[in-house]
C-alpha cells in the first residue's frame, strides 16, 4: 500500500490553488497536512478523495482506497449513535460496529439520537466512521476541530492503531497530535497566479 | 444501496414534517376541490383521476427540494460520493 503523488494541479473553483503537489507516503506512516488558511490544504484532500477532478498530475490509488473525513461529520440527527454508525458500516459492508464504538468511548452513548451528541462527541462519531469503512488510507480534514485534549488522545490512539496495522493517513491540522510525524508544509505547491489574466486587462 | 433505502425511510418517518406533510396536504387537496366545484356528480367523475393525479405531483413537489439539500448540508453527500455505492444508485434511492 503506497500513495505516491505526482505533480498534482488542484483547483478551487477553477483557479490553480496548488501545483506540482508531489509526494510518497507508504503503509504505516502518517503525514500533516500545515498552511494557514485558505491556503488549499482541503482542497488538495478533496481532490485526493475524487470528489473533484485535478487540473493535472496523477494520484497512484484510486479513490475508492480512500477513507475521507471532511470537516462536516455527515450524521442524522434524529438517527441514534448505532443507527448513524450502522448505517455506513452496511453502505462499506463490514458490518461490525462495536469496535468503532468502543473505540472512540460511544458505547455508552449508542442509544442516545445524534442530536443530543455535544460537538465532541458528534466529532467522535464522525471519526469513528473511519474505522467501520475498512479502508486504509484515511484522509483528514481537521479531524480534531471541537475535542478536548482527552478526545484527542483518543483519536491519536486510534489513528496509530491504524497505521500500526499497515494503515496510512494524511491530516491537514493545525495542532500538535502528539506523534511524530512528517509535515507537508502546502504553502510550498502554492500555484503562480495565471499570466496575462483578461480580466485585469480588461480594468487596466 | 438497500441501506441507503433503510436509511432515508427510517430518516421519513422519525423526521416529521416532510412524508406525513406531504400526506396531509394531497388528502386536503382532494378533499377541497369537490366542495370548490360543487356536488354535480357528472363533473366530479370526469375530473377525479386528474385531480389524483395532480394532488399528488403537488404533494411531491412539497419534498423537492429535500431530495438532496439536507445530505449536502450535513456533509454525508460528500460522503456518500466516496462510498462504495454507485452515485446514480444514490439518486435513484
Amino acid at each position: 500500500m503506497e500513495l505516491v503523488v505526482s505533480d498534482l494541479t488542484v483547483a478551487r473553483g477553477g483557479v490553480p490553488v496548488l501545483s506540482g503537489v508531489s509526494f510518497r507516503m507508504g503503509a504505516g506512516e502518517v503525514a500533516l497536512l500545515r498552511g494557514p488558511n485558505g491556503s488549499g490544504k482541503t482542497t488538495l484532500l478533496r481532490t485526493l478523495a475524487g470528489l473533484q477532478p485535478a487540473l493535472d498530475g496523477k494520484v497512484s490509488l484510486p479513490p475508492e482506497e480512500i477513507a475521507y473525513a471532511a470537516h462536516a461529520d455527515g450524521l442524522k440527527a434524529t438517527l441514534t449513535v448505532a443507527e448513524n454508525l450502522s448505517f455506513w458500516a452496511s453502505v462499506y459492508g463490514t458490518g461490525a460496529i462495536d469496535g468503532a464504538l468502543e473505540r472512540f468511548r460511544l458505547s455508552e452513548l449508542a442509544r442516545r439520537p445524534a442530536q443530543n451528541l455535544s460537538a465532541g462527541q458528534k466529532r467522535r462519531l464522525g471519526l469513528a466512521r473511519l474505522l467501520v469503512t475498512g479502508r486504509k488510507v484515511w484522509l483528514l480534514d481537521e479531524p480534531t476541530v471541537s475535542l478536548d485534549s482527552a478526545s484527542v488522545g483518543i483519536f491519536a490512539a486510534a489513528a496509530r492503531a491504524h497505521l500500526d496495522a499497515g494503515g496510512l493517513a494524511l491530516i491537514a491540522t493545525h495542532i500538535d497530535l502528539g506523534f511524530e510525524a512528517r509535515e507537508i508544509d502546502v504553502t510550498a505547491f502554492r500555484a503562480t497566479a495565471r499570466q496575462g489574466g483578461a480580466f485585469d486587462e480588461a480594468f487596466a | 444501496m438497500i441501506a441507503l433505502l433503510l436509511r432515508d425511510l427510517r430518516l421519513a418517518i422519525r423526521a416529521g414534517g416532510g412524508f406525513g406533510l406531504a400526506l396531509a396536504f394531497f388528502l386536503i387537496v382532494v378533499t377541497l376541490v369537490p366542495f370548490g366545484v360543487g356536488p354535480d356528480e357528472a363533473v366530479l367523475s370526469v375530473i377525479a383521476a386528474g385531480i389524483l393525479w395532480v394532488g399528488a405531483l403537488l404533494a411531491c413537489l412539497l419534498s423537492l427540494d429535500r431530495i438532496f439539500a439536507l445530505d449536502w448540508e450535513d456533509g454525508s453527500l460528500d460522503l456518500l460520493a466516496t462510498a462504495p455505492v454507485p452515485l446514480e444508485g444514490v439518486v435513484a434511492v
